[in-house]
């Protein structure tokens, strides 16, 4: 491809950032496509662009507005540095956390909610008290949360069998040995959760850097070595039921299934939750009707005025004493270099690599991505039901391709708008990458369509219910940590600083893709950083 | 074989008659106006069944195997045709049409029927007294009908069970034809089979009729109805008792004229006695206007904003002359201000405060209204009063469900308010129960009422503070929107006394 042409491919892409297809004949309704920018993604991977016509110094620049580079730049300005900049290739902040909106209200895009912080990540309950979800303490010293983001009840239900049922856990009509194999897993559960290293680390904890040694405990038990499907297998933990919800919960949080995810991963999810709440049960979460782009904006205040989109940053170098940051400004289609005494890269790593060019230096070996695709549908009113439990804030069903839908008006607390229903499915294969092409191919409406034959089953008349509809799809959603991944050495090397000026902070670093990851890294670069300004 | 036609006439009139009995019936229990109804249905009946007479001369040749196809047909149409229309009635707009088309559909199946059996007769019987006997035999089933129908059948089965029987008998008669002259029939198998199936699908019906009756909305109701209306938030029904107006939201009564009184007094004027001076009311819920009405008796009220989500409803007790009745027109009052939004939402948005608020919701029975109850509902609520601000609850019943009732006074107590609990007797619900509170102590001697009351003075709510020990506190949890522990424990008692 020559240069002009994908110049101009960048502008198609561009020009419209968030691209508006109303579509044809087949949906009644209108559908806007929204989630990661792959247009411009593609241009930066096929490396046809302008040089740099102009240069400006900053001592920090922030690579990335997702919620790692949100982070940083929080902690940043908290500490009182005021010449940074944060640079994202989307129109606005957040990444994968961020919200869309219609005219019914506000919905997420992709991430949702925030299990209840452990009360001993202190960063984190920094931040619930400053965005206003920790309100107090009770006299025991356990957090108070705000009530109305805390998750309302009902928090889930599964669609099993012709009719709704409380709880995603399959529970009815279960066999003595299903039920052993269930409480036997509970069991290996609560010993993972309770299980410290030499030092009275926590292995299994969130975020993944306070486990200390806890990748060499798991290497030790070999858990990062196999899936957490032959894990179960050696275990006897193979009923159907246990297996079902078992891969059901690997998907939802690492969009892979368990004959894909290490038994690390596996396990960790379910043994590495320390919240708790006086107000709460543990394992509550919290939630907002634009899921985590509450959080988004709570950490975009720090970076008013400082955060710009459009931004494509296409080329990180060391030059002199100094790092240069080439960005492509997709809006005025000319490239501006910064040049940054400290720079932050909060992107993914396949991203990371790629901006590096010869400095990454093994940075750039690339994780395994599972893609999602989330569908937003704005409904005039609450869809006719399929009988037994009412509609709950995650609605799953049982043995469908997607996910389920989460009801992300479930903490509105006015009855006179009708809901905005969030449809997830993770496209896991064995193949993402095959997966990612495909999917690429589809259209809007075609991702609707598949949406509604499933949303059909539960509520048929949701047809006549829908508004508005939106789809993000997310070509590099969420890293999936495969065996190797937590334990590895690529994962070690990549947040590793270049000669202290170059620092990392993503929650791939982690290798798994939750918010507390990705705001621990964006703190931890922070005062990597802060560090670097204080000494040098 | 003669007497078995003559037999078959005179059931065939009963069912005949049966069937236009219960269409009118059902009209004018779901339509209100039984006059009219009954007018309607009687004369599309008559008109539809000259018609199928009309009709029956198109029929050449196997009259009698077109007749016992006929009787299959009348059976299952007038066997299920009622539970259509309950079942169907509140889901779709055109229910005249419907009613209309099922009268028709049977009278015109049952105006075939004696010119067939006639014609069937004719070459057996002479003409005159073929004649003479089958309207002697059909007068006689009109009679027979038209007596047990109210006397018997509606008294002992209910008129669901009447119409699955008379749809079986129907059949049946069909059926004994088919098996007696089965040489004069075509496709005898297939009629059997047929005849078989549907007589058992009637006998299922039958069986599972009480199963059926839940589902349809309107039997739930004692008297018939006047008003019916859906809403994308409820279905309102008002319906006529002997004694008064009822008025229904989703099945559940919400006043009955004929004591509504003693409710709507107890739930305004015991705040009115802890703060009479009040001039800023807030009505939560109450769309019906019966709270407001007992309000305006205070005539030092300058201001009232009532909140009620249901347009449809507060429309209803404003705009119709025969409601707004009920209420003295208080919803047109020009102190009255109609907000029609979700109360949680208004108060959220509102900047005011207000002397007194009244918070009259409907029970917890769903999620949607349990938010309305919860700690984060109290606290919302609280940045609309002063210190000397009052707020009245309605709060079910302490006596069917006391957990529930002080799950109230518990969540209120946990966000800081003084609480005072009082409960009254309302015939139509039983013992009920509501609760003051306030951000200062309430104190125990009140001033007294300078209006006109029926029930609520102040030597009633002395009465009213006084909580028998079966009635007594009780712990509880607090109700939460992350655990909904009202609506919970509202399930568990009510479905204890079957509500
Ligand atoms: C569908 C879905 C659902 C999820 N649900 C949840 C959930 O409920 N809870 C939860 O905790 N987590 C969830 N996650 C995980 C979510 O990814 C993390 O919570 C978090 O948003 C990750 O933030 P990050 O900063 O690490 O990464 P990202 O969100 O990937 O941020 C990277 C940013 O860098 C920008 N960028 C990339 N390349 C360039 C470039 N060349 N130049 C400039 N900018 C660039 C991107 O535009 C993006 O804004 C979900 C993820 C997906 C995909």
């Amino acid at each position: 491809m020559n240069r002009r042409r994908s110049l101009k491919l960048i502008a198609a892409a561009t020009a419209v950032p968030f691209m508006r297809c109303t579509t044809r004949e087949k949906l009644p309704f209108p559908i806007t496509m929204n989630g990661a920018n792959a247009a411009i993604g593609h241009a930066l991977r096929d490396g046809m662009l302008p040089a740099p016509s102009a240069t400006t110094e900053r001592s920090v620049v922030i690579v990335g507005a997702g919620i790692a580079g949100l982070s940083a730049a929080r902690a940043l300005a908290k500490a009182g540095l005021t010449d940074f900049i944060l640079l994202d290739l989307e129109s606005g902040p957040g990444g994968n956390s961020r919200a869309g909106s219609c005219r019914q209200g506000d919905f997420p895009l992709g991430a949702h909610y925030l299990p209840l912080p452990d009360p001993a990540d202190t960063d984190l309950m920094d931040l619930m008290r400053e965005c206003g979800a920790c309100v107090g303490e009770d006299e025991n010293g356990i957090p108070i949360y705000r009530d109305d983001y805390l998750c309302s009840h009902p928090q889930e239900r599964l669609f099993h069998q012709g009719a709704w049922r409380s709880g995603v856990r399959p529970r009815a009509g279960l066999t003595a040995e299903e039920a052993a194999q269930f409480a036997r897993f509970d069991a290996h559960v609560a010993r993972c959760a309770q299980a410290r290293d030499a030092r009275g680390k926590w292995v299994f904890t969130v975020p993944m850097a306070d486990m200390s040694q806890a990748v060499d405990v798991a290497d030790r038990l070999d858990l990062d070595d196999i899936t957490f499907a032959e894990w179960l297998d050696r275990e006897g933990l193979t009923c159907a039921p246990l297996r079902w919800y078992l891969d059901y919960c690997c998907l939802d949080d690492y969009g892979a299934d368990a004959g894909l995810v290490s038994a690390f991963a596996g396990l960790h999810y379910f043994a590495s939750r320390r919240g708790v709440a006086a107000n709460a049960e543990h394992g509550d979460l919290l939630t907002w009707p634009d899921g985590n782009g509450f959080l988004v904006k709570a950490l975009n205040r720090h970076a008013e005025g400082r955060m710009h989109g459009g931004q494509l940053v296409h080329a990180v170098r060391l030059t002199g004493g100094n790092v240069a940051v080439d960005v492509y400004d997709v809006v005025q289609q000319r490239s501006h270099r910064f040049l940054a005494d400290q720079v932050i890269m909060a992107v993914p790593r396949f991203i990371a690599g790629r901006l590096l060019g010869p400095l990454a230096d093994g940075r750039d070996v690339q994780p395994h991505y599972a893609p999602w695709v989330v569908v937003n549908l704005a409904l005039d009113a609450y869809p006719e039901e399929r009988g037994g439990e009412p509609m709950a804030w995650d609605n799953v069903i049982h043995r469908s391709r997607g996910l389920g839908y989460v009801n992300s008006s479930h903490q509105v607390l006015d009855r006179v708008r009708g809901p905005i229903i969030t449809h997830y499915r993770a496209l896991a294969t064995n193949d993402p990458a095959a997966a990612r092409r495909a999917a690429s191919e589809r259209s809007a409406e075609d991702w609707v369509t598949d949406a509604l034959d499933e949303l059909r089953v539960l509520h048929p008349d949701i047809d006549e219910r829908i508004v508005e509809g939106s789809v993000a799809l997310w070509g590099h959603g969420m890293v999936i940590p495969v065996p190797g991944e937590i334990s590895g050495e690529d994962r070690r090397r990549s947040a590793e600083p270049i000669e202290d000026r170059i620092h990392f902070a993503h929650s791939d670093l982690s290798g798994i893709s939750i918010f507390e990851e990705a705001f621990h890294h964006g703190n931890r670069a922070a005062r990597e950083v802060l560090e670097q300004l204080k000494s040098g | 074989m003669r007497t078995l036609l003559f037999l078959t006439v005179f059931v065939i009139a009963t069912c005949g008659l049966v069937y236009e009995l219960i269409a009118g019936t059902v009209a004018s229990y779901l339509l209100g106006d039984s006059v009219t109804q009954f007018s309607l249905v009687i004369g599309v009946y008559l008109f539809a069944m000259g018609m199928g007479s009309l009709l029956s001369k198109y029929l050449e040749r196997d009259l009698l195997t077109w007749f016992v196809r006929i009787e299959i047909l009348v059976g299952l149409v007038g066997g299920f045709s009622s539970t259509l229309l309950y079942l169907l009635f509140g889901s779709i707009d055109a229910f005249h049409v419907l009613l209309y088309v099922l009268v028709g559909i049977t009278g015109m199946l049952v105006g075939v029927e004696l010119p067939l059996l006639m014609r069937i007769l004719k070459d057996q019987v002479e003409f005159r007294s073929l004649v003479a006997n089958i309207f002697t035999f059909d007068y006689v089933g009109a009679l027979l009908a038209s007596i047990i129908f109210p006397l018997v059948l509606m008294p002992a089965i209910g008129i669901l069970r009447t119409s699955y029987l008379f749809g079986i008998l129907n059949i049946v008669v069909g059926l004994i034809l088919l098996v007696r002259l089965k040489d004069q029939v075509r496709g005898v198998v297939f009629l059997r089979v047929m005849s078989l199936f549907c007589i058992a699908a009637l006998l299922v019906a039958f069986v599972l009729a009480d199963r059926v009756q839940r589902f349809t909305e309107a039997l739930a109701y004692s008297g018939p109805i006047i008003h019916a209306e859906s809403t994308p938030y409820q279905r309102i029904v008002l319906t006529r008792e002997a004694d008064g107006t009822r008025l229904y939201l989703n099945g559940n009564l919400q006043f009955s004229t004929y004591d509504e009184y003693r409710y709507h007094e107890a739930l305004v004027h015991p705040a009115f006695m802890h703060r009479p001076d009040a001039r800023r009311i807030l009505v939560l819920g109450g769309g019906d206007g019966l709270a407001v009405r007992e309000v305006l008796k205070h005539k030092r009220v300058q201001h009232v904003d009532l909140v009620d989500l249901d347009p449809a409803m507060t429309r209803l007790f404003s705009e119709n002359d025969g409601f707004s009745q009920l209420n003295e027109g208080a919803l047109r009052s020009s102190k009255v201000h109609v907000y029609n939004a979700d109360a949680f939402q208004w108060l959220r948005q509102d900047t005011s405060s207000y002397d007194i608020v009244l918070v009259d919701f409907p029970d917890p029975n769903n999620y949607a209204l349990g938010k309305l109850y919860t700690t984060t509902f109290y606290r919302t609520l609280a940045q609309r009063l002063d210190p000397r601000s009052i707020v009245a609850v309605q709060s079910t019943s302490p006596y069917v469900a006391a957990e529930s009732y002080w799950c109230i006074h518990n969540t209120m107590r946990h966000e800081g308010f003084h609480v005072m609990p009082y409960h009254v007797y309302v015939p139509s619900f039983g013992d009920w129960g509501f609760f003051l509170a306030s951000s200062s102590a309430l104190k125990e001697n009140m001033t007294p009422l300078d209006v006109q009351v029926r029930f609520m003075d102040e030597n009633t709510f002395a009465d009213a503070c006084r909580f028998p020990p079966d009635m007594g506190w009780r712990a509880t949890e607090v109700n939460r929107l992350n655990n909904q522990a009202l609506v919970h424990l509202f399930e568990r008692e009510w479905d204890r006394v079957g509500q």
